[in-house]
């Protein structure tokens, strides 16, 4: 019965995480099998336990409650008043449903009272959530970025003091980095953190003052705060700036929430610090460059699977319409043309499904290798994911508002109102590819990589798994062969030319590794074969069209 | 005031979806037959739960069957109640009446209780009289078709159940026991609580104790005798032009005798 459990009844996700993600290579890294500590006796208890709470509580709790509240939280929507951010009573349902099912601390260390589940689990559970509800993820997760960052980067002292009360849900996170003028160039960043020397100087206490802008649940308890530490004239750009953390409170004011396109269950605040009391996290002048990277890929990585899960909603509401609309005596997916974007859309959904958890599963890999300090695994797989994630947060984000556009273009004229739910998808998912970096900047993050020769190894990694199906094997290999050429004739280009193409050459290496992924698949589960075989045939004349917008651009500007 | 609250759960056939024949050539049921919580009994945990959460006390769970039988008392434990028990039936399948012996014998070892919860219908074994039977043996009020709990204080409870047209209110002294229907009466999509992550985790390998009952003392007289399948039914369509009044006759035919 459709609309019981957005886990289990989503086939491919379930078929990805049953057969295709290498569990015991993730549980190996993660987990101490063996400690006393450790809650599995092997690695098929470990996946038997994250595979199970995908289908309770995650699957179940979003499709029986969080979809059924989707539409009042958005008609609704956060409001202000007062300085304060009032939610709607579905969302606040929302959240002690997300707090009663223990679910808020999903990838925070047992020792801090979280659940300690791979990257993996979470983006699973991230696409299921919101699936039912895009605004909440924003709650659900980010969550795990933000921890994962205190986590890692943070002194024991403010582990403590906040990361178990971020497993329970009592305190939920937000990131401060973007200003009014700091946008995409965050080293423009200008918000000034002064050391409060004459309180305490032995404490090392610091006070924020400053405006941020567009901050998602500034509203939340635990606030990470891109801010100034260093003189501007000795240390400018990005090397002034650090990370802290700031306990929401008095001095920080909210001082208006934004009136939003979408997402409306997620109230996204301009926050004012008032000498705010802020702790430092981790050194001084590497805010920048280390740690909101490191809390930007987290975050990307997400917003991904929040794209994944809309497209998904899309998909699901556009095959329900197409059966029961009937004109001219039959159901609409009857006819060819809505028949082919209904089977683009499932092909493009898997597709984008299918690079979303190679790239999970490769952050398992290397943050497993960084925790067991194994330096060589830690640096390659480090490299791929810094490569991967941006391509993946790009294409997720990119394919799902397509897939909401077609999605529209199905249920005609009623897909324009606001009885049927794709309306809201459609609004929904036109900030995925824009928050957490444009498509533009994650592009340009891939391209810079992929000339580097950062992904070759991992391209021909894919390749070598595929095992059957030679003629369609061929065809990808074609395809790799255009993308070698087009990153040989890019290495001779300056950047702006580079960036310029960025997303004609970036496409190649995304058909030529989901061409790949399709095709291991395809050896796991027959329905992959015409999957694959769909991919593949329509992405011949895609490559050639991008191989020659790579290979010959032409930027004009145009003033008449 | 805390109250004990005790929930009778079942592991029941997963009859969503079927499709096809369900019995394997020698007539059992097919091992890839899978089984679910039943919803009622589900309904009924989420009451007692929920009287926990308001009043405090405890929630226990007792279910009848073999320990592969019985995953639904782990499903308890996930969802917050404070202990499970198992009651062995023993190497047959038992009656209605048998089965409702072994839990009230069980029940009646478990100490002190306020209030029995247990789903009214379940969707295998016709069993739906259950929880009148556990009553009458324990010698305690029972209350069918309740939906929800308006009141519960003083020595009594007071239940909630749609009729026809608008709702009833049952008030029966403590200890009772409420048999729970279909609908939890809520304007918000309040179904039963899902599991709670934390506590999946920790109890996944908890021990499911067994109730110190002896399943030979009982009797179980009805037994099932056999099962047959509904023969499938090979539908063969036709498709008639509505404009050709002599298939649609020829049609109309062939259905008014039976072919």
């Amino acid at each position: 019965m459709p609309g019981e459990n957005f886990y289990t009844e989503n086939k491919d996700l379930k078929f990805l995480m049953d057969e295709i993600i290498d569990w015991k290579a993730i549980v190996d890294l993660k987990e101490k099998i063996g400690d006393e500590e450790c809650p599995y006796d092997d690695a098929e208890e470990a996946k038997a336990t994250y595979l199970g709470m995908l289908e309770d509580p995650v699957g179940d709790i979003a499709a029986k409650r969080f979809a059924p509240r989707a539409e009042e939280v958005d008609t609704i929507g956060c409001q202000y008043k007062d300085g304060e951010v009032i939610f709607p009573e579905g969302l606040k349902r929302n959240l002690q449903d997300l707090m009663d099912a223990q679910l808020m601390g999903m990838t925070i260390p047992r020792e801090y009272g979280g659940l300690q589940f791979p990257e993996t689990v979470y983006t699973a559970a991230i696409e299921v959530v919101s699936q039912a509800d895009a605004s909440l993820m924003n709650f659900f997760g980010l969550q795990g970025g933000i921890a994962e960052t205190i986590m890692e980067f943070a002194s024991d002292e403010l582990k403590q003091q906040y990361l178990p009360r971020m497993s329970t849900g009592e305190f939920t996170g937000a990131m401060a980095l973007t200003e009014p003028d700091a946008g995409s160039d965050l080293a423009a960043v200008s918000a000034k953190a002064d050391i409060e020397a004459e309180i305490d100087p032995e404490t090392g206490m610091w006070h924020i003052n400053g405006t941020k802008r567009f901050i998602t649940n500034g509203c939340g308890d635990v606030i990470l705060v891109l801010a100034r530490s260093e003189d501007a004239s000795r240390k400018s750009g990005g090397r002034g700036l650090s990370f802290f953390l700031v306990e929401k409170g008095d001095t920080v004011k909210v001082r208006r929430i934004e009136n939003k396109l979408g997402i409306h269950g997620s109230p996204t605040c301009e926050l004012y610090f008032d000498n705010s009391p802020a702790y430092l996290i981790g050194r001084r002048g590497m805010g920048l460059a280390r740690y909101t990277a490191w809390l930007m890929l987290a975050a990307r990585l997400a917003i991904g699977a929040q794209a994944q899960g809309i497209a998904e909603a899309a998909l699901q509401e556009s095959l329900k319409y197409a059966e029961e609309r009937e004109q001219f005596g039959k159901p609409i997916r009857q006819f060819p043309q809505v028949a082919a974007m209904l089977a683009n859309m499932r092909v493009y959904t898997e597709a984008s499904r299918a690079l979303l958890y190679a790239t999970s599963e490769i952050v398992d890999l290397h943050q497993g290798a960084e925790r067991r300090e194994l330096k060589e695994e830690t640096k390659a797989y480090g490299k791929l994911a810094e490569a991967l994630t941006p391509i993946a947060k790009y294409y997720s984000t990119e394919i799902a508002n397509k897939i909401c556009y077609d999605a529209i273009q199905i249920h005609g004229g009623n897909g324009f109102m606001k009885d049927y739910p794709v309306e809201r998808l459609y609004r929904d998912v036109r900030i995925t590819n824009i928050y957490e970096g444009t498509s533009q900047i994650q592009v340009n993050w891939g391209i810079s990589r992929l000339v580097r020769g950062d992904l070759n190894e991992y391209i021909a990694g894919l390749a070598e798994k595929v095992t059957r199906n030679p003629e369609l094997k061929a065809e990808v290999d074609k395809a790799a062969a255009v993308l070698q050429e087009c990153l040989a004739f890019l290495k001779e280009k300056d950047v702006g030319y580079r960036e310029l193409i960025a997303p004609h050459a970036v496409d190649i290496f995304i058909d030529v590794a989901v061409g790949y992924l399709f095709l291991a698949q395809a050896e796991k589960w027959e329905y992959k074969v015409e999957v694959a075989r769909k991919f593949i045939h329509d992405m011949a004349p895609r490559v050639e069209m991008n191989r020659q917008y790579t290979l010959d651009a032409l930027l004009v500007e145009l003033n008449p | 005031m805390s109250y004990n609250c005790i929930v009778i759960v079942r592991e029941v056939w997963d009859t969503r979806d079927l499709t096809g024949s369900v019995l394997a050539d020698n007539g059992s049921i097919k091992d890839s037959m899978l089984t679910r919580f039943e919803p009622e009994d589900m309904n009924a945990l989420e009451m007692a739960l929920r009287i926990k959460d308001e009043h405090g006390g405890k929630v226990t769970a007792f279910s009848v069957g073999t320990p592969k039988q019985v995953d639904v008392l782990r499903e308890c434990l996930y969802r917050g109640v404070d202990e499970v028990v198992r009651v062995d039936a023993g190497a047959s399948s038992l009656g209605t009446q048998a089965a409702a012996q072994l839990l009230a014998d069980a029940i009646g070892k478990a100490g002190q209780y306020d209030l029995i919860c247990v789903g009214v219908t379940v969707a295998d074994g016709e069993s739906s009289m259950l929880g009148t039977h556990v009553a009458g043996k324990l010698g305690i009020e029972q209350v069918s078709y309740v939906d929800a709990i308006e009141e519960i204080g003083e020595g009594r409870v007071v239940g909630k159940r749609g009729i026809e047209m608008g709702y009833e209110y049952i008030e029966a002294p403590l200890p009772a026991l409420l048999s729970v229907g279909v609908a939890l009466v809520e304007d918000d999509p309040r179904t039963p609580r899902s599991a709670k992550a934390m506590l999946k985790l920790k109890a996944k390998k908890a021990e499911i104790p067994s109730a110190d009952v002896d399943a030979s003392a009982v009797t179980s007289p009805v037994s099932i005798a056999g099962r047959e399948a509904v023969p499938e039914r090979a539908v063969e369509s036709k498709d008639v032009a509505a404009e050709d009044e002599t298939a649609l006759k020829s049609m109309l035919d062939d259905v008014l005798k039976g072919e």
